[in-house]
């Protein structure tokens, strides 16, 4: 029976709850089951649930209707001329470090590069990289 | 800030980016992160208000996007990458009025207080619901654009493009009991001034059905 109880949730307890609900943003289970059982034996709190929904609907329904509009074919061009040319750029960089073609000879440079990621919410994991880069530089 | 949340319908993409070379990383952003001109653009235009600077806004978003694109995990949400960088450009650099203090304290109370503490009596639709579907594209935009930035966006980011609450707690650089906050009344204030819009509009339900009380 103690298992039963567990699941026993009061209105008070619900009615806060039902916009997380609707937005499906209820991630522990115990407390989802919870509520969809108070919904399934009280029907004061399951007609406020789906009035709460019909009304959310509305409103999505609305403004996706009114605000998704199409970009104007002159920021597609725009986009995909600024893409080559940002391209273009960073082929250039990389051509520059990469070594020029004409000149005689190189400086090599070595250095080291650290850099950490995977910081997860929690902070437990963190994963740090060291990584040695060898570049070549053409002389001036 | 953490990294944008792992979506799950996008499935990892095999992408090797310590092998991966510029060319194919530009081809990589034209087919993934370029289709989604479409909605940076309608929200820029949520956001600005007005197409010049929206067009802008997109344009400088994917500049940046495109020259830290080396940095986006492939296999997480781009979409959601997309949007963080067009909101914090926006914020900071077309946001009119930049010393405008933000709305804080006692929006984060009062999200859970909704008007929940006791069973309310309507079933089905009710005709309030009626009036407002048929309220004109550009009144939902006014009132859209009438509201407070902050609510105006957490809206639009969820009623809209359907991020969570966590995304868009990431995508606004905020804790998600403010996205809460912001959602909740951000939706209230939105349909209060529909309401008002249908009402000043004169599409009442008396007119729809065709009854003559006034």
């Amino acid at each position: 029976m103690s298992f039963e109880n567990q699941y026993q949730i009061s209105c008070d307890q619900v009615l806060p709850n039902i916009v997380l609900y609707i937005d499906h943003e209820i991630f522990d289970n115990t407390h989802l089951q919870a509520v969809e059982i108070h919904f399934g034996e009280c029907s004061p709190c399951k007609s406020e649930m789906e009035r709460e929904h019909a009304a959310l609907n509305l409103i999505r329904n609305l403004l996706t209707r009114s605000c998704l509009e199409d970009a104007p074919q002159s920021l597609h061009d725009r986009l995909i001329e600024q893409t080559h040319l940002l391209h273009q750029q960073l082929a250039a960089e990389e051509a520059l470090i990469n070594g020029g073609f004409g000149a005689g000879g190189y400086v090599e440079t070595t250095y080291s590069e650290t850099t950490y990621t995977e910081i997860t919410i929690d902070g437990q994991t963190q994963i740090e990289i060291t990584r040695e880069i060898r570049r070549e530089f053409p002389l001036e | 800030m953490s990294e944008i949340t792992k979506s799950a319908d996008n499935l990892p993409a095999v992408v090797d980016r310590e092998k991966e070379s510029l060319a194919q990383r530009t081809a990589r952003f034209e087919s993934d992160a370029l289709v989604f001109t479409k909605q940076l653009y309608s929200a820029a235009l949520r956001y600005t208000k007005n197409p010049h600077d929206a067009q802008d806004l997109v344009q400088d978003t994917y500049a940046k996007a495109f020259t830290s694109f080396h940095q986006f995990e492939p296999g997480t949400n781009l979409k959601a990458w997309l949007y963080r960088i067009l909101t914090t450009t926006f914020i900071n650099n077309y946001r009119k009025d930049q010393r405008r203090p933000l709305i804080s304290g006692s929006e984060l109370e009062d999200w859970q207080l909704a008007d929940a503490s006791s069973h309310t009596s309507h079933l089905g639709k009710s005709a309030e619901d009626e009036v407002l579907e048929n309220i004109a594209d550009k009144d939902v935009k006014d009132a859209l654009a009438a509201m407070p930035e902050e609510f105006r966006m957490a809206v639009y980011l969820s009623d809209v493009e359907g991020f969570s609450y966590k995304e868009i707690a990431e995508i606004m650089d905020v804790p998600t009991g403010t996205v809460m906050s912001r959602l909740h009344r951000g939706r209230k204030l939105l349909r209060e001034s529909l309401s008002a819009y249908a009402k000043e509009r004169g599409f009442s339900v008396e007119k729809k059905s065709g009854g003559t009380k006034l």
